[in-house]
């Protein structure tokens, strides 16, 4: 049991990780400090419930996405799970490739291929089942099981929203790398077989 | 008699085409996530210091994720920290501890 005492000086490094999340979730500043806020006391109020020694980030997050979709998900009109069409696997590696073939290399262009508005875009795109699972991991370094904790879903779940919310991405990043004429889009895309596509040996340049 | 199509870029034969390519990319994310097994990453591992494509692929993967992680990271907004421990402080004031 952990003692309210200590609650501020336990909880106040998780803050700003906690914001940056909650402004993905929300896409608003104003709504991102409420929800932040409110995280801070509920968890304040059942600060007695959490076993000390255990993982306090963790369960943080988890009261700031339960608040989320309790407080923000009826307001936003958001279906409560939406599906994702497939997208090809490694979708954007696939064409960047390319250019690395042109003598740059992808992997070193791509922080300076894509904005930080650009990313936030793709990642705020995303539905939000798929939207916290990416976040969860890609941004704040989760493990599945805590993200299976966190979100109450089996690590089964995690593993598939991660996936597909992670190829939908690729796939809204290489929309603003043709758009910005920093790539050519490619025509036979309608002729890449999905079933082709999952053979792995392809990505190979 | 049936015209011959020619093969697009992903039906064409490809240098990287052996087994270990498979597993190593089928793990491509379990790898990254830290989700492999300590045995399947000394196993990757070693493959991807002989097998260049795959290397590839694992690198830019790795980058994406670096740039979605510092891309959207934002700052705390100054009086945040101060509005939350101030809404505590009521909080507690109107529901101290037993």
């Amino acid at each position: 049991m952990a003692d309210r005492g200590t609650f501020v000086e336990d909880t106040e490094p998780f803050m700003a990780s906690l914001f940056s999340t909650a402004m993905r979730l929300t896409s608003n500043r104003a709504d991102a400090e409420d929800l932040v806020q409110e995280t801070y006391l509920k968890a304040f109020r059942s600060y007695h419930t959490y076993s000390e020694g255990t993982n306090l980030r963790a369960w943080l997050f988890r009261i700031l996405t339960n608040t989320h979709i309790n407080r923000y998900r009826s307001k936003q009109r958001r279906p409560e799970e939406t599906d994702l069409d497939d997208v090809e696997e490694f979708y954007l590696y696939r064409r960047l490739r390319d250019r690395a073939d042109q003598g740059q290399s992808a992997e070193e262009e791509l922080m300076k291929m894509f904005s930080e508005g650009e990313v936030i875009s793709a990642v705020e795109s995303l539905p939000e089942n798929y939207r916290v699972a990416v976040l969860l991991a890609d941004v704040e370094g989760f493990a599945y099981k805590e993200i299976a904790e966190i979100l109450q879903i089996p690590i089964g779940t995690v593993m598939s929203r991660l996936h597909r919310g992670r190829k939908r991405l690729q796939q809204e990043l290489y929309e603003f790398a043709v758009s910005r004429g920093l790539t050519a889009a490619h025509d036979d895309e309608s002729d890449v077989n999905p079933a082709d596509a999952t053979d792995l040996t392809e990505i190979a340049p | 008699m049936t015209e011959a199509t020619t093969p697009s870029p992903e039906s064409e034969p490809l240098t990287c085409v052996g087994v270990d390519c498979t597993s190593a990319i089928e793990q491509l994310y379990a790898y990254l996530d830290g989700h492999c097994p300590q045995v399947d990453r000394e196993v990757i591992e070693e493959h991807l210091d002989e097998c260049s494509p795959c290397l590839s692929a694992f690198d830019f993967h790795q980058e994406l994720q670096d740039l979605v992680q510092s891309r959207c990271k934002s700052e705390l907004p100054e009086g945040l920290r101060d509005k939350v421990m101030g809404a505590l402080k009521d909080l507690e004031f109107q529901h101290p501890p037993d």
